[in-house]
């Protein structure tokens, strides 16, 4: 690390121009992000061509900050409407939407903007410090360690499984299956098609996430509507930040969530979805709120919103410090570098120290900006759900419509999310978490792929996967153990 | 009344299962694999045994539990024909295009969950969809349904 490249980049990440387009781009992030179905990669491909004319430096920028923007905008929806504005916000629902329940909508997106932003900035701060060592290591992440890191992910059923552990695994499950629908990862051959051609691309992940949340959560209020005195839909009043006493009290389960979100951010593929679970579920375990969390309990929050936001600068390291593009976001980012004439992999630090550390600057910018952004969001998103119920459950539906219909542009996905709306009415009829389901979705393709990988590259040697041939591995599988089992040993300490 | 409805739940997920299950052992699937010892069905047959098991344990906790009678009585014809209308929305969507479905579907929706003031519902069953045609198709440039039977739209 050299301070005069630094120096360098501050001074070049403050000029008016990249300001500018950081605001910019933390806007537009944050606006796309919160509306269903849209997600990051649509929120910086929409913004790339406005890049095209632009300086490296800002252009990077403003990508990174609509990145950052959109991972935070997907929180509000999620507390608002429980429909999460990404995948990523997924296991914000939890605890965001309960809470916002209990009319502190403005509390629960001013504790998810307070864990953004300590996620988003400490990222950074470790991006800055250790990209190179962190990529090095990085690398070191195979199919059987991803595994393991994936099964570690999966644990998070339990602990928001209330009531029947049954019913959560089944849900998981059935997610687990509803992702492995379409082409196999590894031969060319295509599974439970039925011979429907549009199935043949699996089925779509954002227009599944919208139906069984948001339009399950549109059905259930359409039920409850002139029964106990109409559907009771939140009401927002902006933004309100947590006291100090109460953010010193989380402050150590927002560094732990974002050094989770920055770890599984390195990794490439995994995600910030599956940071975001992976980071409740060990704050379901640790915290000393965990019976409130799934309740409205502000830790849920802090511990998705941290991580899912430590995964931007996670992300950036294989990236930057390799050129391996971890998911679809920083494949745009690198797309973006090598149209500006930058060749990312192992030389582009050593090449373009200054536009690194300048790119590294803009996030830091970006994560500053939140709290600004995020308050007229929440006071624009306060006003819309002033709105009578009938009209905005209308709304609310035409927008996942669009969402959805936009990802691919195919009619077909609308019929899944229709299909995904009403299992997941079901499902809540039935008590059983749609967030389990989800689960499934999101880590299932990865866990297919890890473990057929592994299988490959051990000889089909399963029992491979937890020697000491793969010390990580094993760490993660104990790790995995210690969590399904700590619960149940210090219950049953207590109640001897 | 609730666990017995549990039961059926994890009879109807137990034979959606089997059914599943049954068709990983179809031949299509033998043929693709291409000298790799856990071929394209490997996985989801694991997925399987492991939905089938826990529906069998779904039947299990319902028949257990006591039974308990429902306290919350739910809307449905509301939910039927929202529902409908959602189905019907989408069949015409590729023909009428996205702007005249979703007023048509704007309209319709808000009066079957019960806002019954002409006024407002005329102006933002209009405005609504119009306005959000516009900023998608216009502003963001994200192609919406286009209609088959008007131009433009």
């Amino acid at each position: 690390m050299d301070i005069a490249l630094i120096n360098q980049a501050v001074i070049a990440s403050i000029q008016w121009q990249n300001v500018v387009a950081v605001l910019i781009g933390v806007t537009w992030g944050v606006v796309v992000g919160a509306l269903p179905g849209l997600g990051s990669v649509l929120a910086i491909t929409m913004l790339l061509p406005f890049t095209f004319g632009m300086e490296q430096i800002p252009a990077v920028s403003m990508l990174l900050a609509t990145y950052a923007g959109s991972v935070y905008g997907g929180s509000l929806s999620a507390i608002m409407i429980n429909t999460p504005g990404t995948p990523q916000s997924a296991a914000t629902c939890l605890d965001g939407y309960p809470m916002a329940q209990q009319g502190n909508a403005d509390l629960a997106l001013g504790w998810a903007t307070v864990a953004s932003v300590i996620g988003g900035l400490l990222s950074c701060c470790i991006l800055i410090l250790a990209a190179p060592q962190l990529a090095a290591f990085a690398v070191r992440f195979g199919p059987v360690e991803t595994f393991a890191l994936i099964i570690l992910g999966l644990t998070c059923v339990a602990s928001i499984s209330q009531g029947s552990i049954i019913k959560g695994l089944l849900a998981a499950v059935i997610g687990l299956f509803m992702a492995s629908v379409g082409p196999d990862p590894i031969v060319p051959s295509y599974r439970f098609t039925f011979g429907i051609f549009e199935l043949s691309g699996g089925l779509n992940l954002i227009a599944l996430v919208v139906g069984v949340f948001a339009l399950s959560e549109v059905f259930s209020r359409i039920c409850q509507v002139n029964k106990k005195g109409g559907g009771g839909i939140i009401t927002g009043k902006g933004l309100r930040y947590p006291k100090f006493a109460e953010i010193r009290k989380r402050i150590w389960l927002a560094i732990k969530s974002a050094l989770i979100g920055s770890g599984i951010g390195i990794l490439p593929g995994t995600g910030a979805a599956t940071a975001a679970f992976i980071s409740y579920a060990d704050a379901k375990r640790s915290s000393l709120r965990r019976d409130e969390m799934g309740h409205g309990e502000p830790d849920g929050i802090v511990a998705a919103e941290a991580a899912n936001n430590a995964v931007t600068g996670g992300a950036l390291v294989p990236s930057l410090a390799l050129g391996i593009p971890g998911d679809a976001v920083t494949a745009v980012m690198l797309a973006t570098l090598t149209i500006k004439g930058i060749t990312p992999g192992v030389r582009l630090m050593v090449e373009n120290p200054v536009t690194v550390y300048a790119a590294f600057m803009a996030l830091i910018l970006s994560n500053l900006l939140l709290p600004l952004t995020g308050w007229c969001s929440a006071k624009g998103f306060s006003r819309l759900l002033k709105t009578p119920e009938p009209l905005l459950l209308t709304a609310v539906t035409l927008f996942c419509f669009i969402g959805t219909y936009t990802v691919n542009g195919l009619i077909f996905d609308l019929w899944i999310m229709f299909f995904a709306g009403i299992l997941g009415f079901i499902m809540r009829l039935f008590q059983i978490p749609v967030a389990a389901l989800v689960i499934g979705l999101v880590l299932g393709p990865q866990l297919e792929l890890s473990l057929r990988q592994g299988l490959i590259v051990t000889n089909n040697d399963f029992a491979s996967f937890f020697s000491l041939d793969h010390p990580i591995a094993l760490f993660l599988f104990l790790l995995t153990l210690v969590m399904l089992f700590l619960p149940l040993i210090k219950s049953y300490h207590k109640h001897k | 009344m609730k666990h017995q409805k549990q039961v059926i739940l994890g009879l109807l997920l137990l034979c959606i299962g089997c059914g599943l299950l049954a068709h990983t052992y179809d031949s299509q699937y033998l043929n693709d694999q291409i000298d790799v010892q856990f071929g394209p069905m490997f996985y989801p047959t694991l997925i399987l045994v492991m939905w089938i098991l826990l529906s069998l344990g779904m039947i299990v906790e319902g028949l257990l539990k006591s039974p308990v009678t429902s306290q919350n009585k739910l809307n449905m014809p509301m939910l039927v024909m929202f529902s409908l209308l959602a189905v019907f929305f989408i069949i015409i969507l590729d023909y009428a295009g996205f702007l005249i479905s979703s007023i048509f579907f704007f309209l319709l929706s808000s009066l079957i969950i019960g806002w019954r003031k002409p006024i407002s519902l005329i102006a933002t069953g209009i405005l609504f969809p119009l306005i959000t045609w516009y900023v998608f198709e216009h502003l963001m440039h994200l192609p919406l349904v286009h209609s088959v039977w008007f131009t433009g739209i």
